[in-house]
């Protein structure tokens, strides 16, 4: 494996039991995130975005299966996320992967002050550590953490309960609570999509200040093509359960390849004025009974015959920019 | 198949009820309760054919087989009269199912009413007389009002219904009371007002169908307390009037006569636990059902 | 010159709040709607813009101000104007999860409104539900349909379908798209544009998304703490954008090409949370988060002034400018 590579996801299937059978959510994702860099998973609703995160930190529905690999880089060495038992996975919960959620108002335990949450995070990544700490080590920690996310006078917020703070300070609370140990990985689920857009915006600059400054890796999902533009380095789209196209930031925007992503931007309202396009013709795909094929080609206008029976696999187009489409398939 | 003919009636009901059923049948005690339910309807609806001697639930003196043990012949023995005791507690299923139906069929609806228009008409004069009106009456405990109320008129099935009936409407009132008022605050009851909807349509038509779940489920959970209540009536005497069965009627008649003739008393209270036990049952899971669905 | 359709003079609406205090939801604002025109209302939470709306649509009455339809004074709440005028003016909610009953399939939440409208609604608007359905795009067979069975875009056109049913002039629409995807985002729109079109529709769109205004609306108008900082046409409002407010706006969206970035103002990026309303600060509302900040800002309230034919601002930094 690549000496820089944090987390190679390799073919990953993810289907849940139904009433009415299974449902085929994820269908063959594959990605890789290196050691401090910063992907951008896009995807509109239903597109299996938060599935795959949730994969990642394995807290999928009891009656979720999945198959695949998630090797994960520790000291050095690749583990499998799915071959750990539980104490391997809580380990790695408590020190190496950490996430946060899009509402921060129900990520936080309205019982507890925040000063109580954050020290117990701290404490859990401590105990996991096998380091010694004392109550005011912890607390001490906690402070520095409420800093780290520019939170005025962090002492009386470590005394307040969540309902007595805005928004924006609960969503900084929560990412305080993830980044106040030393995490390598942090994923990120549409943060500040609930919040104003001032708001949202202030708090994207932290994140990414933050991830550059601490040196973590960062996978930001995101149903905002301009969000990813402004914190990642890579972005990966994702249709149906699978990643149709995965390039740099910059290419992306600049030359994008799939029918998808094309029809994707053409639909973002622009600030020049020139309309919007008409939106994409269908509906999301039905997990249950999944298009045979290319997982798009219902909706795509440039379907062809080896759209509705073969199943695209990613092409390389260099410089990292891949994509899932016949359109671009080498050979027949 | 026709798209027309397939989504009529907001299909998919069967699904639904699929889905419904799914869920319902994971629970084992939701099966129990709902084959518990099952077993007493049918019992008392098919209770000629089901009854071993059905016509010992009538005028009927038999002493020479009178005080004998269960066995063989009288499954749960027979009675001081000489009569079945299993064929009685039969026969008594009937007017004990009919006073749950009964007094539930009445009180519901009009306690549903009476809670959705004052909460609907939240702050209002209506709104004050409806919600005094339920408090005096929730302010009493059901049984001591129904025992007041039965005292006053003369004793018999009808009389016993109406008693539990006019306490047991408050109950849905304060129920629908506080659905009514949360629900005021939705949407699309704010766009029926603004498109000039009038109180009738919005009441009946757009908030009670969201209301059933609830309603539904205290109805299944009701149905055994009215029973009991019901049983509580006729033990002191205010029900059913002999000869015809009850069974809280014969659990009196049998206590002077425990614990040597034991039977007399313990198979009619047994039913009665499991009649509320099978209603607890499943209002239970409906309530689960209901809930779980919620949260889709 | 076309009269507007709606007038809206110095509205108020303060909600009591504890002995003595009041919420300043909105706090004098004025503008007009001329037929046929969109304009945008555009504001963060805690800015005014649904409670104007609310007002409008009557179901608040105003504190303190008037509004008019057409010449005639509205100024109360909903269940006190005429039937029609119930019908004149329609809204259109933000979430399509709670807009709809659940408990009701589409055709009937459709035909309810048509039925109770059908002697003042105008003609050219359609008759049936089937009709509505065909306007926003949807098949027949959504007659049948539960909204639970709906995705959140087919719902919120079945909402508009419903605003359509009684034939309005006017229709308010408070983010209805900010819920949904953007490229369900696109076809609802798209749908809204063209429904515009054919009906001669006035729309007052409520948004958050500048980017989106661009596209939809011919006047803009940003709302702060109950008050309109700014008012001008799309053209000038892009061009040349003045309050500080809506420079911090601007700068904020998030933009997916370079060109685009390219439009945006330098400013600072923004700081700061939006006060709470009841506890608005002393001058003008917005200073303790201006990067222009003067101390006139601390005392006194900025008046409107005209910059342009269509540009008003209220601001000191423009003050005293003809």
């Amino acid at each position: 494996m690549n000496a820089g590579r944090l987390l190679s996801v390799e073919n990953l299937d993810v289907d849940f039991g139904v009433y009415r059978g299974r449902s085929r959510v994820l269908n063959g994702i594959s990605f890789n995130v290196d050691k401090g860099e910063k992907l951008g998973l896009v995807g509109e609703t239903g597109c299996g975005k938060t599935t795959t995160l949730r994969a990642l930190m394995r807290v999928l529905d009891p009656n979720a299966r999945c198959s695949g690999k998630i090797l994960y880089t520790i000291a050095g060495q690749d583990k499998d996320i799915y071959a750990m038992n539980a104490a391997e996975m809580l380990h790695l919960r408590r020190t190496e992967m950490s996430m946060i959620f899009q509402d921060p108002t129900s990520a936080l335990n309205p019982v507890f002050t925040v000063g109580e949450q954050i020290s117990s995070v701290i404490r859990a990544n401590l105990v996991a550590k096998q380091e010694s700490f004392s109550k005011n080590s912890v607390t001490e920690k906690a402070v520095k953490a409420l800093a780290d996310v520019f939170l005025p006078d962090p002492e009386r917020i470590l005394e307040s309960y969540p309902f007595q703070l805005s928004g924006g300070m609960r969503q900084r609370i929560c990412i305080a609570m993830s980044v106040a140990t030393e995490r390598n990985l942090l994923l990120a689920d549409e943060p500040g999509t609930s919040l104003d857009v001032t708001i949202q915006d202030q708090i994207l600059r932290l994140i990414n200040t933050l991830v550059e400054t601490k040196g973590m890796s960062f996978i930001l999902v995101s149903h905002s093509l301009g969000v990813v533009r402004k914190t990642s380095d890579r972005i990966c789209i994702m249709y149906g359960g699978t990643i149709v196209e995965s390039a740099r930031t910059a290419d992306l925007f600049a030359s994008p390849r799939h029918p998808y992503t094309r029809a994707l931007l053409a639909c973002v309202p622009k600030l020049g004025g020139a309309g919007i396009a008409e939106g994409i013709p269908g509906e999301m795909v039905n997990y249950i009974n999944p298009p045979a094929g290319c997982r798009f080609h219902p909706r795509c206008t440039q379907a062809f015959r080896a759209c509705r029976e073969i199943q695209p696999r990613p092409v390389a187009l260099g410089d990292g920019h891949a994509v899932s489409c016949h359109l671009y398939a080498t050979g027949s | 198949m026709n798209i027309r003919t397939s989504h009529r009636r907001g299909i998919p009901l069967k699904e639904r009820m699929g889905q419904g059923w799914y869920r319902f049948s994971r629970s084992k005690l939701s099966i129990l309760g709902l084959a518990g339910a099952a077993l007493l309807v049918f019992a008392a609806v098919f209770a000629p054919i089901i009854a071993p001697y059905p016509h010992h639930a009538g005028k009927v003196v038999d002493f020479a087989n009178a005080n004998q043990p269960p066995s063989l012949q009288n499954l749960c023995g027979t009675d001081t009269m000489g009569r079945d005791v299993f064929s009685r507690i039969i026969y008594a299923l009937r007017s004990t199912l009919l006073m749950g139906v009964v007094v539930l069929s009445v009180a519901v609806p009009f306690g549903t009413s009476m809670g959705l228009i004052a909460g609907y008409f939240q702050g209002s004069l209506i709104d004050s007389l409806i919600t005094r009106l339920t408090d005096i009456f929730l302010a009493i405990p059901p049984l001591i009002l129904a025992l007041v109320v039965a005292s006053l008129l003369k004793p018999n099935l009808l009389n016993a219904m109406l008693a539990i009936t006019v306490t047991w409407w408050t109950w849905y009132a304060r129920l629908a009371y506080g659905m009514a008022t949360s629900l005021n605050r939705e949407y699309y009851i704010r766009s029926a007002q603004l498109s000039g909807a009038g109180w009738i349509h919005i009441v009946f038509r757009e908030m009670l169908p969201n209301c059933l779940s609830p309603i539904l489920t205290k109805m299944t959970l009701d149905i055994g307390i009215v029973i009991m209540i019901g049983a509580a009536l006729s033990f002191v005497g205010l029900g059913e009037q002999p000869p015809a069965p009850s069974l809280g009627t014969m659990i009196s008649d049998g206590a002077k006569y425990m614990p040597t003739q034991w039977w007399l008393t313990v198979f009619p209270a047994l039913t009665i636990m499991i009649i509320v036990l099978s209603f607890n049952l499943l209002g239970d899971s409906f309530r689960d059902l209901f809930s779980t669905e919620e949260k889709k | 010159m076309t009269l507007p359709i709606l007038t809206v003079k110095a509205l108020k609406k303060y909600f009591p709040y504890k002995k003595d205090l009041f919420v300043k939801a909105v706090d004098g604002v004025d503008f007009e709607i001329f037929p046929g025109e969109t304009l945008g209302l555009v504001g963060e939470s805690g800015s005014g813009k649904s409670t104007v709306a609310y007002t409008i649509v009557g179901m608040y009455a105003p504190t303190q101000g008037k509004i008019h339809y057409n010449g005639e004074d509205i100024s109360r709440l909903s269940k006190n104007r005429s039937h029609e005028m119930k019908g004149n003016i329609q809204i259109v909610f933000q979430d399509p999860g709670s807009s709809l009953n659940p408990q009701r399939s589409v055709g009937k939440t459709l035909s309810f409104p048509l039925h109770l409208h059908q002697r003042n609604r105008k003609s050219g608007f359609p008759t049936t539900a089937v009709e509505l359905l065909d306007s926003v795009g949807l098949p027949e067979e959504n007659l049948y349909r539960f909204p639970r069975m709906m995705s959140g875009g087919e719902r919120q056109l079945v909402a508009i379908a419903r605003a359509l049913a009684t034939g309005p002039n006017l229709m308010v629409l408070d983010e209805p798209t900010s819920a949904l995807d953007v490229s369900v985002q696109a076809k609802v729109i798209n749908r809204l544009l063209a429904l515009q079109k054919r009906f001669d529709l006035s729309y007052l769109f409520i948004t958050h998304d500048l980017s989106l205004m661009r596209n939809v609306a011919h006047r803009v108008a940003i709302m702060y703490l109950g008050k309109i900082c700014e008012i001008a046409t799309i053209k000038e409002f892009f061009e040349r954008p003045l309050h500080p407010y809506t420079k911090m706006l601007l700068s904020s969206i998030p933009v997916a090409t370079e060109e685009e970035e390219a439009l945006k103002p330098d400013t600072a990026p923004s700081s700061g949370e939006i006060p709470s309303p009841v506890n608005i600060p002393t001058g003008c509302g917005f200073h303790l988060r201006c990067p222009m900040k003067m101390d006139v800002c601390t005392r006194h309230d900025p008046e409107t002034t005209s910059i342009a034919p269509d540009h008003k601002v209220r601001c000191h930094l423009f003050s005293g400018a003809s």
